[in-house]
């Protein structure tokens, strides 16, 4: 079976080499989408593998994301892993994202910080608030029963990549795909994940304007 | 009296770029007629604000001049959002052509 990992990437440099090396040993085939950063993130990149798209000029995460999932279907991929650059993940799970999948139980698995314990010990507050507006306002709009929302782990099938549509650039697209999990019933399963909080991930991650702007994306969106 | 010069002053002046615009084929036929009507109907009300209470008693409000303003308002946040979702659009473009140069180069490769 062909499985893609696919990583958007904006000025990683600092951690990607970690998180390539940590992949690598998986077998999996790796797709780095550079989002245009001004470091060495495509340099690094190209010693882990040959499959690096660059932007050139940046787009935006799920613009990126979107690059990486295009390129992998044209590559015959049959499962494809999103996952972050920045080095919340543990490479651990994606077997565990995997497993459902391939035991035909899912289309879509959906990592979820809130499903493991170790990880709901580490959340921040603030983060904790804003990912329970997010749950809450998701699940409303979708009709789906969601613990986690925007976590950039996630795995589908190449079934389910050509199903889901999602035309947010930036990090709206979180919620697109979830939408589009809801209004097409794709069937999904959400699988227990854990998240490491570094001082450089919180620092990349969301805050509170970028909630404000997802939302109002969200419903510029659904006006037009 | 003053306000009425200068807003025919300025509509003279914005006709004459919609003209212009016209000829270096940057706006269609259409395009120019509605613009045209658009700023007349600026002149008109300009020069005749006591028409604009036969919109006032339509819409239900109590001066002309009020109506005016509230429907302006109302359009400028209309014209916005139109700006805005066809930003969206031109933004979606550029994402999709950066897409396709990234797969490109990575396939020439």
């Amino acid at each position: 079976m062909n499985i893609f990992v696919v990583i958007p990437a904006f000025n990683e440099a600092s951690v990607i080499r970690q998180v390539l090396q940590s992949l690598q040993p998986l077998g999996h085939r790796i797709v780095v989408v550079d989002d245009a950063s001004d470091d060495q993130t495509v340099a690094i990149a190209r010693e882990y593998t040959p499959d690096v798209l660059e932007h050139l000029i940046n787009r935006g995460q799920g613009a990126a994301l979107k690059t990486g999932i295009q390129y992998a279907l044209q590559q015959g991929a049959d499962i494809i892993v999103t996952y972050d650059a920045d080095g919340q993940h543990r490479v651990e799970d994606i077997a565990a994202l995997l497993a459902p999948i391939e035991k035909g139980e899912c289309e879509v698995a959906l990592g979820s910080r809130y499903l493991t314990e170790l990880s709901e010990q580490h959340v921040p507050l603030m983060r904790k608030i804003l990912h329970r507006l997010a749950v809450g306002y998701t699940n409303l709009s979708t009709g789906l029963q969601l613990t986690d929302t925007h976590n950039g782990l996630r795995a589908m099938t190449a079934k389910a990549a050509r199903e889901i549509h999602f035309q947010q650039d930036r990090m709206a697209h979180a919620s697109e795909i979830l939408e589009e999990i809801g209004r097409k019933q794709i069937p999904f399963q959400e699988v227990p994940v854990t998240i490491y909080y570094t001082e450089y991930s919180l620092a990349k991650g969301q805050h509170f304007g970028d909630f404000v702007k997802i939302m109002f994306k969200i419903l510029v969106h659904k006006l037009k | 009296m003053l306000i009425k010069l200068l807003v025919t002053f300025f509509v003279t002046f914005a006709i004459s770029r919609a003209v212009l615009r016209y000829r270096d084929k940057q706006f269609g036929l259409f395009a120019l007629i509605f613009w045209t009507f658009m700023w007349l109907v600026v002149v008109f009300f300009a020069w005749l604000p006591k028409a604009s209470d036969v919109i006032a008693r339509i819409i239900g409000v109590g001066r002309g001049v009020d109506a005016l303003v509230y429907v302006s308002v109302v359009a400028l946040f209309y014209a916005v959002f139109r700006i805005y979702v066809k930003l969206e659009f031109i933004e979606h473009e550029i994402t999709s052509l950066v897409r396709n140069l990234a797969v490109k180069r990575n396939e020439s490769k």
